[in-house]
């Protein structure tokens, strides 16, 4: 029963974490007016997909199918973000947008996807959690504002990129909004 | 655009995570990683652009 408690309330603060980073990129990008490029764009997605398995988790109680779910948008996220790790590895090249404690976003990202894969499998070692004896509470207040908090962020970045790229592709290496651009 | 499609997309998926059967959830969620892995490889292997 504790196991159950601790992993409900792991879920709910995993959810305000990952909407923390995306509140971060949010950040990064209004106010030093950095655009995402499509690979950045990527890895906000997968970022985004990692709460699929906290909020099936909230709802359905904790199974480890749910954590898959997670750990697989991890793995494709740090595949995303090595790619570009990779893109910008020579020697004299300059990065893509600015560092931020000396690494790039790319790299910050990188490093958030492989600590969520090591978080998500030390959770899996949590085997009492998914000891079925009561029928799953209803989620908290917190948990829910958590959901919902997580959700609005994903639709928030419907608008942003709908913003940068306008109605055509994305640019490789956005300057500007697209979608405010009369030319 | 097809970006703010992939944002629509997984909008779609957190929000059935929520509201919808566990199983079409996880149908949603199966859906989305694929098409979104899809663009991802199609972004690597076009050779006019370096998706930065």
């Amino acid at each position: 029963m504790y196991a159950r408690s601790l992993a409900r309330a792991l879920n709910t603060l995993s959810l305000y974490a990952l909407s923390a980073v995306l509140i971060a990129a949010f950040a990064m990008q209004f106010a030093r007016n950095e655009l995402p490029c499509p690979l950045c764009l990527l890895q906000r997605a997968f970022m985004c997909a990692l709460a699929s398995g906290p909020i099936l988790n909230l709802r359905f109680g904790p199974r480890p199918s749910h954590y898959a779910l997670s750990m697989l948008a991890a793995l494709a996220g740090a595949a995303v973000s090595i790619r570009q790790i990779l893109l910008h590895i020579l020697p004299g090249d300059p990065g893509y947008g600015s560092a931020t404690f000396g690494y790039h976003y790319y790299t910050w990202a990188f490093l958030l996807f492989v600590v969520a894969l090591v978080l998500l499998a030390l959770m899996l070692l949590l085997d009492s959690q998914f000891d079925r004896i009561t029928p799953e509470p209803r989620p908290t207040a917190a948990a829910r504002a958590g959901i919902l908090l997580a959700i609005g962020l994903t639709a928030a970045n419907i608008l942003s990129t709908l913003a940068i790229c306008g109605f055509a592709s994305c640019p490789d290496n956005p300057v500007r909004y697209e979608l405010f651009q009369r030319d | 655009m097809i970006f703010a499609l992939l944002f629509v997309m997984w909008t779609a998926v957190l929000a059935a995570a929520w509201l919808a059967p566990r199983r079409r959830a996880m149908a949603g969620f199966a859906v989305a990683l694929l098409l979104t892995i899809a663009l991802f490889v199609h972004h690597i292997t076009d050779p006019l652009t370096l998706s930065f």
